[in-house]
């Protein structure tokens, strides 16, 4: 027992003493990421996937979290205490990190429903004046800048976020989505999910 | 000769569970369920939601923990990754360097330099509020009520016989990160003494409780996201990630002091009739965030260092040398939906104590028992929007081979049969609902079964082979006040407020007066 002690704490205090690189304390940084969305950042349960998403997107969710912006429910139980004590060359950092990831798509959405979503998404909802999402998103719902990245999150992330952009919560900045969501369906806020949980 | 083996198992509440093989005279019943209450005294959960993690994180408890110690994935993911993630106001470990430091993402940034679409800084600055490093030292105790249907029959000091309540156990804890890759929960506690008729003739109080030292990394290989690491822990199960094994099972605390259950005599050996009384080492890891694999191997710590360390040596079963313990399990996630099915096991080559009572000889005998445990379990966990649903079932058989017990050169046990099987069951089902003011609601039916063995368990009044054969429900309301934000003034405080009755309809192989042993257990559990 004694020596399993010795060890133990020998160990410990090898593993202690070795110089503290300032490449170690961004690694830290990651894996307090990577603990809840997931070990490449591909998403985990209901935290979305980090991988491939733009940076300045995540840059500017981050300061909104840090300031309490962004206040969906998630949003506040556990990113106003991640964020809280990020300094601003971190969330940079992380950005810039997690955009430079490789995106793995979900595909967990309705299959039989992403014809339908990928019509809304590319053509928009003349009849109800919701416009085409792919003006903003791009193409491939890649997103530009401050605008996300869509194609290959989860179908359940995608779906939850447009339903509460009409329940009041507010984004990190402004943003025309609560007046876009206003007039989706329920149906129409599943299709679009699935098909973008299938984009690559 | 008739020796209850009820195990002394200080705070481990499955350890207790876990209590005697015994062979009960016709004569000595009440005895022995004076010992089997008895065996229950020191009792309370092992099981703790740590403050220091909080504070560690920066998260609340909500966040890891449905109701604590039941976990979230994001639990299960903390426990994983060894303690050490961070991400609250104080540096994470004394060791690790400052987020103030120079350039700290230096490389990474020359990695993603070209993938960068656009080089605009931030927009608004965000100060660090970083703190410093504060020791991750943590502190529970529970206060409870029990009453059972009947009261326990003399002699009960210092307790009542009945409608006790009692202060035990308090516990501290070191919990949370070392180093970057290195975190450790470990527990000491104390239990309020037994009575005078206590099981434990070394009258420990304070001991060494759950303890579990990992060392935790990433790595990227092909295909595979890999998480791996070290165990190093001092109960099997203990180190395990879903609430389904032994070691962090419902219930999660249950009553202290002689008028609590008595509990079922029998129960497999993995579930607590080594905990703390080993030391094991394993290694594990988790691909892709679905599959588990852990393999660990164990040994007992001899007589005086389970002495020293407050654990009462001659209330397990003996000693063994090595024994394997594996771990496999499949978790697939979609949205807010986890699914566990997996397998563990141990085989253990038990040397019985050449004296029992461990006064004359602390010895044990060459010969030895072998006891092979193989687990089945699954849970299904639903994160709705303000609530957890948690369907949990687990199966144990346990294969018992009495080569030296059965061939009387185990001065403590005597059984019938050379070998017995044992089987124990768990179906649970939880609903935490709230954020803050979690009221959580859980059932959950238990079953033990096995070999009719007249040398373990008695006879019956018709003069038959009694078998094991323990069944009931157990119902408990639970009221939680902080959730997904933390108490003002001190933020890590929480408590846990709980109701709980269980409900025997077969009781050590009857069901005359089973309902005896029903109890009701009011408690009050304060973590800080």
């Amino acid at each position: 027992m004694k020596r399993i002690a010795l060890t133990l704490a020998a160990l410990t205090v090898l593993l202690a003493a070795a110089p503290a690189h300032a490449g170690d304390a961004m690694s830290a940084s990651i894996r307090n990421c990577t603990w809840c969305h997931g070990t490449s950042a591909q998403g985990y349960t209901v935290a979305p996937r980090l991988a491939g998403q733009q940076a300045r997107y995540l840059e500017t969710q981050l300061y909104g979290f840090a300031t309490h912006r962004r206040d969906n429910p998630a949003s506040k139980q556990y990113m106003w205490n991640a964020t809280a004590a990020l300094k601003d060359s971190t969330i940079r950092d992380l950005a810039d990190y997690f955009a430079a990831l490789p995106p793995r798509p979900a595909n967990d959405g309705h299959r039989d429903l992403a014809g339908r979503g990928q019509a809304i998404y590319s053509q928009g909802i003349p009849e109800a004046n919701v416009a085409a999402c792919l003006a903003c998103h791009g193409p491939n719902a890649q997103g530009i800048r401050d605008i996300p990245r869509l194609g290959g999150l989860s179908y359940s992330y995608l779906k939850q976020r447009l339903e509460q952009w009409n329940q009041g919560y507010h984004g990190a900045v402004p943003s025309p989505m609560p007046v876009v969501a206003r007039s989706l369906s329920a149906d129409e806020v599943e299709a679009l999910a699935s098909y973008l949980s299938f984009v690559r | 000769m008739a020796r209850m083996r009820s195990e002394e198992c200080r705070s481990f509440r499955p350890c207790a569970r876990r209590a005697a093989r015994s062979r009960l005279s016709l004569t000595s019943i009440a005895a022995a369920l004076v010992l089997g209450a008895l065996a229950w005294l020191s009792l309370a959960d092992d099981a703790r939601a740590l403050p220091s993690f909080a504070r560690q994180t920066g998260q609340p408890c909500g966040t890891c923990h449905t109701d604590f110690p039941g976990l979230t994935p994001f639990g299960r993911r903390f426990k994983l990754l060894g303690y050490t993630t961070g991400g609250g106001l104080y540096r994470t470990t004394p060791f690790s360097p400052s987020r103030d430091a120079n350039d700290p993402g230096g490389q990474l940034r020359a990695y993603a330099a070209e993938q960068r679409i656009d080089g605009n800084g931030p927009m608004i600055p965000v100060g660090s509020g970083e703190r410093g490093w504060v020791p991750p030292i943590s502190a529970m105790a529970i206060t409870g009520y029990t009453h059972t249907q009947v009261p326990a029959a003399a002699p009960t000091d210092p307790y009542k016989p009945n409608d006790n309540v009692v202060e035990s156990p308090i516990s501290f804890f070191w919990g949370g990160a070392i180093t970057n890759n290195i975190g450790a929960f470990a527990q000491v506690t104390y239990n309020a003494p037994g009575p005078t008729a206590g099981n434990d003739p070394f009258a420990h109080t304070w001991t060494w409780d759950n303890t579990d030292v990992r060392y935790a990394n990433t790595a990227r290989i092909g295909a595979l996201d890999v998480i791996y690491g070290i165990t190093a822990n001092n109960n099997p199960t203990v180190q395990d990630l879903w609430n389904t094994t032994p070691a962090w099972a419902f219930p999660y605390a249950v009553p202290a002091g002689l008028g609590g259950n008595t509990g079922p005599s029998a129960g497999t050996m993995i579930e607590g009739a080594f905990a703390a009384r080993v030391g094991g080492v394993g290694v594990y890891t988790m691909l892709n965030d679905l599959l588990y694999l852990e393999a660990t191997v164990y040994r007992t710590l001899n007589f005086g260092q389970q002495n020293t360390l407050g654990t009462d040596p001659v209330g397990s079963a003996g000693l063994f040398n090595y024994a394997p313990y594996w771990r496999v399990a499949l978790e697939p996630h979609w949205g807010p939906h986890t699914l566990m099915v997996g397998t563990f096991g141990m085989t253990m080559d038990v040397h019985p104590w050449a004296d029992p009572t461990g006064l004359a000889s602390q010895a044990t005998i060459p010969q030895f028992d072998r006891f092979t445990d193989i687990g089945f379990d699954t849970q299904y966990q639903y994160q709705g929007d303000n609530y957890w649903l948690t369907l949990r079932g687990s199966f144990i058989r346990e294969f018992q081979n009495y080569g030296a017990s059965f061939n009387g050169f185990n001065p403590g046990l005597a059984p019938s049969n050379p070998t017995d099987t044992l089987d124990s069951m768990r179906l649970y089902a939880s609903l935490a609902m709230g954020g803050d003011n979690r009221v959580v609601l859980t059932g959950q039916y238990f079953h033990t079964s096995g070999t009719a063995d007249a040398g373990l368990y008695n006879f019956d009044t018709n003069g038959a082979a009694l078998a094991p054969n323990s069944d009931g429900f157990t119902a408990e309301l639970a009221y939680i006040p902080f959730g997904v934000s933390k108490a003002p003034g001190w933020p890590w405080f929480n408590a846990r407020i709980g109701l709980q009755y269980t409900y025997y309809t077969r009781f050590n192989g009857t069901t005359v007066s089973a309902q005896d042993n029903n109890t009701l257990f009011l408690h009050a559990w304060l973590a800080m």
